[in-house]
């Protein structure tokens, strides 16, 4: 059983965790401006 | 439906109901029955976070607006990861290590009893009306479509929620949104691939097709304060807009509370934060795909066969056929000659509406709107034996889903923040889980019944979503002060959600911002106000 103090499955650390997924939504946003600027006319 | 079909849908709604009544078996104690004896893993509490979420009308009516107006809905849900990772980081964690039932139990602790008392009938009267709307919607679609009674489909689903989650409360619901949520997840699968199975180019020319009607869009940085969908609004206003709904609402509030820890209740909505975006953009590209199919397929004129038929009956809707036949012919013609032809597809696709339009207007359905009824549309006509049945279960699960955690929620509210704190305080926990199953049951009943006045009155439906909307800025800002201002009081915080109120109920009959914003405002302004009185109260209290 986790605790709250206990690391994360991934990264390492809460920290480390919660950048990786504002680094991923940034991503996902960058990848669809590109979606929209390639596909939609 | 052929018999297949019907298989399918009853073979998976019994699963469910049975599945549910077996996982919610030793739901002896009120912590079982309305917290599952926090006992619960990440990825249950994940799914069902995101079962609840995704009704059955979010479900028809997402692919029916990516048919309409293109996949930019997704950014919606832009600032949805920010609000899980504040959440994750501040609040479930201090909910959890308080050993609350309810947010609202919270709130008491912070401040006192009035700030408590308020918010908790805010939360009954917002989902109360929400419960019987999201029991009703998909019925209403499929009366249209397949030529249900409404009442039968209201009850199938209203029973059905009912028994499982009265017998097996928060446990109940928690395993079966894990397995509606599967479910669902199959039949997006299946309706996708069915979409390009039977659309005639490859996924390339349905790309270019669906490109060329500006339905390839889920990124627009145009700012716009009364643009719904856009980069900025969906960031801040959709970040507002899930810290609300994920950190004050106890339909959701409750999902993360049953954690085996608070490491779990953070892993839930992290998995939330990551794979939400992708789920909504996987719907909006089936509604998009559907629009391909629908290029190369005559569509109906209107997909609401009640308001098709009345328009049939109108004198001068030969004409208007004939305008929309020769508009999507031309669109057709443009689609097979693309690259090269954007502007005769969209010209087309401007005569189609507005054929449409004047077909509305002949059945008396002025600013006319059938996007709940394009995807079932399409899912009844053409989609194959067991595949329909399939997506039927999908949306079965959906509101299912959904409807269970709002009885579950409201139940525990009434009990735990009415029932327990006001009216009978002393009782052993017999009496209070016995009152839990009670309210459940009334709560279930009490849906059922307010879904039969909304079946009839279409319209509250818009009523119900804009009232939900005037209510959750204030629930995050008295949320907010109650975290993160530690000198405000409960006068503070009492009157802050008063004012807040005032300001978001200001904004939306006194201007033309859309809904969206209604929580930044009142957020700010229940901050602002309460960190004033607060501090006018103290400067009072000094000699």
């Amino acid at each position: 059983m986790m605790d709250e103090h206990e690391r994360p499955p991934v990264f390492g650390s809460w920290r480390r965790l919660y950048t990786a997924v504002v680094i991923y939504l940034a991503a996902v946003i960058v990848l669809f401006t590109v979606f929209t600027k390639v596909f939609n006319r | 439906m052929t018999p297949l079909d019907w298989f399918v849908l009853a073979g998976s709604l019994a699963g469910i109901v049975l599945y549910g009544l077996w996982r919610g078996r030793g739901s002896d104690t009120t912590q079982k029955y309305l917290l599952a004896g926090k006992t619960m893993p990440w990825y249950a509490m994940a799914l069902s976070i995101m079962a609840t979420q995704a009704s059955a009308i979010t479900f028809i009516s997402t692919t029916g607006q990516s048919y309409v107006d293109g996949m930019r809905f997704v950014q919606f849900y832009f600032g949805l990861p920010l609000a899980m990772i504040i959440i994750a980081a501040y609040v479930a964690p201090k909910f959890h290590s308080s050993g609350v039932y309810t947010a609202y139990e919270y709130l008491e602790r912070r401040f006192d009893a009035r700030t408590r008392a308020l918010v908790s009938v805010v939360f009954l009267i917002q989902r109360g009306l929400a419960v019987g709307v999201a029991l009703s919607a998909p019925a209403l679609v499929l009366t249209v479509l397949m030529g249900w009674p409404s009442e039968w489909t209201t009850l199938l689903m209203g029973l059905t929620v009912i028994g499982y989650t009265v017998s097996g409360g928060i446990a109940a619901v928690t395993w079966t949104d894990f397995v509606q949520m599967l479910v669902m997840t199959l039949g997006l699968f299946a309706a996708l691939a069915t979409a390009l199975w039977l659309s005639p180019v490859d996924l390339g020319g349905a790309l270019q097709v669906a490109g060329a009607a500006g339905r390839l869009n889920p990124a627009v940085w145009t700012f716009d304060l009364n643009d719904r969908y856009n980069v900025w609004s969906g960031v801040i206003g959709g970040m507002f807009l899930a810290l609300a709904y994920f950190g004050c609402d106890q339909s959701q509030v409750q999902r993360y509370l049953t954690g085996k820890s608070i490491a779990h209740a953070k892993l839930s909505l992290l998995f939330n934060a990551v794979a939400k975006i992708p789920m909504q953009f996987f719907i909006l590209f089936i509604g998009a795909m559907v629009f391909v199919f629908f290029t190369f397929t005559k569509p109906p004129v209107l997909f609401d066969p009640g308001v098709q038929a009345k328009a049939e009956q109108a004198a001068g809707y030969e004409a208007v056929e004939r305008e929309f036949d020769a508009a999507w012919s031309a669109r057709k013609a443009a689609a097979e000659a693309l690259p090269g032809t954007e502007a005769q597809f969209k010209a087309a696709q401007q005569a189609m509406d507005e054929a449409r339009g004047k077909a509305a207007a002949l059945a008396g359905q002025e600013g006319f709107n059938d996007t709940n009824y394009i995807f079932l549309s399409f899912v009844t006509k053409y989609m194959p034996a067991g595949v329909v049945g399939l997506i039927m279960a999908a949306i079965f699960a959906a509101a299912m889903s959904t409807i269970s955690a709002e009885i579950n929620s409201l139940a525990t509210v009434s009990v735990v923040d009415v029932y327990r704190r006001h009216i009978k305080k002393q009782a052993d926990d017999r009496h209070y889980l016995w009152a839990s199953r009670w309210a459940t049951a009334f709560w279930g009943a009490y849906a059922v019944v307010t879904a039969r006045y909304a079946t009839n009155l279409g319209s509250l439906i818009e009523a119900v979503n804009m009232l939900g909307s005037l209510f959750y800025g204030g629930l995050l800002g008295v949320f907010a002060l109650a975290f993160f201002f530690p000198k405000v009081t409960g006068r503070g915080a009492f009157y802050g959600v008063l004012c807040g109120e005032a300001a978001i109920f200001a904004t939306r009959f006194g201007t033309e911002i859309t809904f969206l914003w209604f929580n930044v405002i009142g957020c700010m302004v229940v901050i602002a106000t309460g960190v004033l009185i607060s501090a006018a109260e103290r400067r009072a209290r000094t000699p």
